[in-house]
C-alpha cells in the first residue's frame, strides 16, 4: 500500500460512512409506517339488544369512531359496518357478526334482494347467510368478528362486537393492525 | 490515465463526461493537497445535506396554514428518526451559512476574485443571496410562532424598499393578510426556485472553478492529483461537519417547535435566526425615519462594493482593492458579531422580553401536549390552543371575569416590568415609600419607587434568598382601589416586576359546576370559595346557620346534583322532569333532603322574588354547560339574579362571547380539560388519565 492507496481507502471510507449516516436515519424515516401499528384499542361495542334481532333477518349496524389521520383527530364518524345475523335456537352462538367489508376488494356488502343471503354489487360476488362463499369471485367468505359471549335466553342481553379490519385479495383472514 | 470499460467509451464518445471527470480527477495541485482548499466542497457538501434531508422533510410536510404545525410536529415527534432529519435541516442551515462565510473570507483573502475569475466570484455572490433567501422563506414553513412573526417581521422590511416595496411586499405574502398563500409562496420558493437557482449555479461555479484550478500560494515541493488526495480531504471536512452537527441536533434533541401561529397573540418575542442577528440589530439601531438607513443603505453598499471587486481590482491598484475588500469583509463581519452580541445581551437583560419567553415556552410545551395527547383538531393547529379551555379559556377568564371572581384562589394578576434608566433612577424619589426606607438598600428603594404607581401605600418589605443564592427584595402596598401590589426586584437587576392582585368579590370559579364545587358549598358557604366575599349571597350563610342536614345527608344531596340535575336535558321542562322523583315509591334521599331543606327558596324551574321575601335563583339544571352559559350572558335574567339590585348583579356577557369561547370557559370552571404537565406527578394522579380519556372521546 503506498500513500496513494491510503487516500483512496480513506475516501472510500468516508463517503461511505457520510452516506450511511444520512441513509439509515433516512430509510427509517421513511419507513415509519411499516413499523408504526396502531395500538390494539379494538375494544367490544355494544351494537344491539338480543332482542332487537330476528333469527334469519341480518341487521347492518355502523361502526362509529374517532378517526386519526397521521396528526389530525377526526371526531366520531361512521368508519364500517357490520351485520347481525340472529342463529336459529340451540346453535353454539347466538348473534354471528359479519363484516360489511368484501374480502375481494373491500367494496359494502349488501343484503340479498330475497333476504336470504349477501351480494356484494362490486363484481356481483353472493354469499349465503352465514358469510360462506357462493362464487369463488372473493378469495374468502365474509369475515366474521368476534362477538362477546351472550346469554341467549335474555332479550335484553348486549350484543357486544369487536370490529377489526382485515387484508382484503387474500384467501387467508389476515388483521390489519 | 486508466483504461475505461467500452460501455464508458460509448458514453464518452456521446457525451464526453467520462473523460471530463478523468480531467478533473488527474487535475494536478502544485504544493500537495489540503485542507486550504476545501471550503467551496464543504460548502458543497452541507448544501447537499439540506438537500436530502429537505427531500425528506417534503414526503412529510404540508404547506397550509392549517396543517403546516401538524405536519411538522408530526415529523419531530412521531416519525421514526424524524426529529434527527429535521434537526440536521435546521442547524444545517447554520452550516452552511458558516460554512459559506468562511468561503468568502478565504475568496477575499486569497484575492481569488480576480480576473480570470470574475464569473466564479459573480456567480458566488449569487448563490449566497439564494442561500439567505433559502434561509429566510424555511424559517416561516413549520407556521409556528417563531416563523409566523419573524417573517411578518422580514416581509415588512422589503415592504420599506422605496418605490417597489410594497407591491414585492404584496406579491410576497399573497396578499395582505399572512396565510395559506403567504405559506406557500414561501414554500415554492423554498423547495423549487431558490435551491435550483443554487444546483445551477453550483455547476456553473464547479465548473468555471475547474476551468481555472483552485487558488492558492504555490508550495515547492510535492505536486498531488485532485483523486484521492483533495478529495480525501474535501470528504474528511464534510464528514467533519456533519459529526458536528449530528451531535449538535442530539444534544439539542432536535429543534423545538413553538406553538402554532396565533395571528391574534402580542406578545411573542420575535427573534430571528442568529445568524440574521445582526441585520435585526442593525435595524434597531435607526429610528423609524432613517431605519432605511439599516435595512437597505448599509447592507446595500456592502454587497455593492463586493459585487465590483474584480471591476476595481482593474480601475484601482490592486494592493490597494484587495487591501480594502479584506478590511471591508473583517469589517463587516467583526461588525456583525459586536452586533450579534448587543442584540443577545439586550435581550438578556431585558426583562419584558423574559417574561415573553417564559410565556411562549409554556404555550410551546401546552401545545406539544395538547397535540401528543388528542392529535390535532380537523380544522387546524389554529384551533389546537383555541379550544384548549387551560389556554383560551384562561385567558378569557383572566380578562372578563377574574376582577371579581377566583380562580383556584387566584385572582387576576398583572405584571408589569419597569426598567430604569440611570437619569431615572436618580430622579425617583425613595422617601416615598415612607416608613419602609430603611429597610432596604438605596438602589433598591430608588428602583422601587420609580416602578410602583404614584397612589401607591406601601405597606411593608422584605428580603429573602433566591435560587442562585441572589437576595430578592420584595415590596407589598396597596393601590387606590384598595388592591395588593407587589414589587419584585433581585440583586443586581436592573429591573422592577410590578404586580396588582385583583380583590376578590365573587365566588371561585375552580371546579364551578362539579359535585365538589357543590359540597364544599354546602358545607361552607360563608368560605371564600364561595359566597363569602360575596354578600349579596349571604341566603346560603343563613341556610347553613339553621340547617340540620348531617355530613353524609349533604353527601346525598350533592350525589343527587351530580346524578340528576347537572346531567340537564335540554327541552325537557323542570316539571316532567321533577315528575320522576315526586311520584317515585322511593326517591333518591338527597331528593328529600332537597325538598326539606332547599325548596323553600330554591324551587325547581323557578327563581327569582317569590313575594314570600326569599330570593333565589333557579337552579334547575345548574351546573350544566346550558346553565352555566346562561348565567354568564345573562345572570340578571328574572329566574337568577334578577332579584338583586342591578348593581349587585353580576355582570352579563350577553353577545360578547362567541359560542365556542364560552364552551372553553365552561369546561375550564367544570375542569374539563388535559392536565398541564407536571401535575400528573400531583396527588390526584389516579383522575388524570380518565380526564384525558374524557377530553379524547369529549369532542
Ligand atoms: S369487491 Fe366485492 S366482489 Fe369485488
Amino acid at each position: 500500500m503506498n500513500r496513494r492507496d491510503w487516500f483512496r481507502l480513506g475516501a472510500i471510507g468516508l463517503k461511505g460512512l457520510i452516506g450511511l449516516v444520512l441513509a439509515v436515519p433516512g430509510a427509517a424515516y421513511l419507513l415509519s409506517p411499516l413499523r408504526k401499528r396502531r395500538e390494539d384499542t379494538t375494544d367490544f361495542r355494544r351494537l344491539a339488544r338480543l332482542g332487537d334481532l330476528e333469527i334469519g333477518r341480518p341487521r347492518s349496524f355502523s361502526i362509529v369512531d374517532e378517526q386519526r389521520d397521521a396528526w389530525v383527530t377526526y371526531p366520531a364518524t361512521p368508519i364500517g359496518t357490520v351485520w347481525l345475523v340472529r342463529q336459529p335456537e340451540g346453535a353454539e352462538q347466538p348473534v354471528l357478526a359479519l363484516s360489511a367489508e368484501c374480502p375481494h376488494l373491500a367494496c359494502k356488502i349488501k343484503l340479498a334482494g330475497d333476504g336470504n343471503g349477501f351480494v356484494c354489487p362490486c363484481h356481483a360476488s353472493n354469499f349465503t347467510l352465514d358469510g360462506s362463499r357462493v362464487k369463488a369471485i372473493s378469495p374468502r367468505g365474509m369475515d366474521t368478528l368476534e362477538v362477546a359471549p351472550i346469554d341467549p335466553n335474555d332479550p335484553n342481553a348486549e350484543v357486544r362486537v369487536k370490529f377489526q379490519r382485515f387484508r382484503t385479495g387474500t384467501e387467508e383472514k389476515i388483521p390489519l393492525a | 490515465m486508466p483504461k475505461r470499460s467500452r460501455f464508458l467509451e460509448w458514453v464518452d464518445a456521446r457525451t464526453g463526461v467520462p473523460s471530463s471527470l478523468d480531467r478533473t480527477a488527474s487535475e494536478q495541485l502544485r504544493g500537495g493537497a489540503g485542507l486550504r482548499y476545501v471550503f467551496g466542497s464543504a460548502l458543497a457538501g452541507a448544501f447537499l445535506i439540506q438537500l436530502i434531508t429537505g427531500l425528506l422533510l417534503m414526503a412529510s410536510y404540508v404547506p397550509s396554514s392549517s396543517h403546516a404545525w401538524g405536519s411538522v410536529w408530526y415529523i419531530n415527534n412521531e416519525l421514526d428518526f424524524g426529529w434527527l432529519i429535521r434537526g440536521l435541516h435546521h442547524f444545517g442551515s447554520s452550516a452552511v451559512v458558516i460554512l459559506l462565510a468562511l468561503h468568502l473570507v478565504q475568496t477575499i483573502v486569497l484575492a481569488a476574485y480576480r480576473a480570470p475569475r470574475e464569473f466564479t466570484w459573480w456567480l458566488g455572490l449569487l448563490m449566497m443571496f439564494a442561500v439567505l433567501g433559502l434561509a429566510l422563506t424555511g424559517y416561516l414553513l413549520p407556521w409556528d410562532q417563531k416563523g409566523y412573526w419573524a417573517t411578518r417581521v422580514a416581509t415588512n422590511i422589503a415592504g420599506t424598499t422605496p418605490v417597489i416595496g410594497p407591491v414585492v411586499q404584496r406579491v410576497l405574502v399573497g396578499g395582505v393578510e399572512y396565510g395559506n398563500q403567504t405559506l406557500t409562496r414561501m414554500y415554492a420558493l423554498h423547495v423549487g426556485l431558490l435551491p435550483m437557482l443554487i444546483v445551477l449555479g453550483l455547476i456553473g461555479h464547479w465548473t468555471l472553478a475547474r476551468r481555472h484550478g483552485l487558488t492558492g500560494r504555490d508550495r515547492p515541493g510535492r505536486t498531488d492529483s485532485y483523486w484521492p488526495f483533495q478529495v480525501f480531504y474535501n470528504l474528511l471536512a464534510i464528514t467533519v461537519v456533519l459529526g458536528i452537527l449530528l451531535a449538535i441536533v442530539w444534544v439539542n434533541h432536535g429543534v423545538t417547535l413553538e406553538a402554532p401561529a396565533d395571528p391574534s397573540g402580542t406578545d411573542y418575542p420575535a427573534r430571528p435566526e442568529w445568524y440574521f442577528l445582526p441585520l435585526y440589530q442593525l435595524l434597531n439601531e435607526f429610528d423609524s425615519d432613517t431605519e432605511i438607513i439599516g435595512t437597505m443603505v448599509i447592507p446595500g453598499a456592502i454587497v455593492t462594493v463586493l459585487f465590483l471587486l474584480p471591476v476595481l481590482d482593474r480601475l484601482l491598484p490592486r494592493r490597494l482593492v484587495h487591501f480594502g475588500a479584506c478590511a471591508l469583509i473583517f469589517g463587516v463581519l467583526g461588525g456583525a458579531g459586536a452586533l450579534m452580541t448587543k442584540a443577545i445581551l439586550a435581550d438578556k437583560n431585558d426583562a419584558a422580553f423574559l417574561l415573553a419567553r417564559l410565556e411562549a415556552d409554556r404555550q410551546r410545551d401546552r401545545a406539544n401536549a395538547l397535540a401528543d395527547a388528542a392529535g390535532l383538531p380537523p380544522e387546524g393547529a389554529g384551533y389546537l390552543m383555541a379550544r384548549d379551555p387551560l389556554s383560551r379559556g384562561m385567558a378569557l377568564l383572566e380578562a372578563n371575569c377574574l376582577s371579581c371572581h377566583v380562580y383556584g384562589g387566584q385572582g387576576k394578576v398583572q405584571s408589569q416590568v419597569a426598567q430604569p434608566t440611570p437619569e431615572q433612577l436618580e430622579a425617583s424619589d425613595p422617601s416615598r415609600l415612607g416608613t419602609l426606607s430603611g429597610a432596604l438598600p438605596e438602589q433598591v428603594l430608588r428602583m422601587v419607587a420609580f416602578a410602583l404607581p404614584d397612589d401607591i401605600q406601601a405597606e411593608s418589605a422584605s428580603t429573602d434568598l433566591g435560587e442562585h443564592g441572589e437576595t430578592l427584595y420584595r415590596v407589598e402596598g396597596r393601590n387606590a382601589q384598595d388592591e395588593r401590589v407587589v414589587a419584585e426586584t433581585a440583586e443586581g437587576d436592573a429591573h422592577v416586576v410590578v404586580s396588582t392582585f385583583s380583590n376578590q368579590s365573587a365566588c371561585d370559579l375552580k371546579g364551578f359546576g362539579t359535585r365538589d364545587w357543590l359540597r364544599g358549598l354546602l358545607e361552607d358557604p360563608s368560605s371564600p370559595a364561595y359566597f363569602g366575599t360575596v354578600p349579596q349571597c349571604s341566603g346560603m350563610a343563613e341556610w347553613k346557620a339553621g340547617s340540620e342536614l348531617s355530613a353524609e345527608q349533604l353527601d346525598e344531596v350533592a350525589d343527587f346534583f351530580a346524578e340528576h340535575v347537572i346531567p340537564y336535558r335540554e327541552g325537557l321542562s323542570a316539571a316532567s322532569w321533577e315528575l320522576q322523583f315526586a311520584e317515585a315509591e322511593e326517591p333518591p334521599p338527597g331528593y328529600t333532603h332537597f325538598m326539606n331543606e332547599c325548596a323553600n327558596c330554591h324551587l325547581w324551574g323557578l327563581g327569582g322574588a317569590d313575594g314570600t321575601g326569599v330570593d333565589s335563583p333557579n337552579i334547575y339544571g345548574w351546573g350544566s354547560p346550558t346553565w352555566i352559559r346562561r348565567m354568564i350572558e345573562e345572570p340578571g335574567a328574572r329566574d337568577l339574579y334578577g332579584y338583586l339590585a342591578e348593581h349587585e348583579q353580576m355582570p352579563g356577557f350577553a353577545g360578547q362571547l362567541t359560542d365556542e369561547d364560552l364552551d372553553v370557559i365552561v369546561r375550564l370552571l367544570r375542569g374539563e380539560f388535559l392536565p398541564p404537565v407536571g401535575v400528573l406527578e400531583g396527588p390526584d394522579e389516579e383522575e388524570m388519565p380518565e380526564l384525558i380519556a374524557d377530553q379524547q372521546d369529549g369532542d
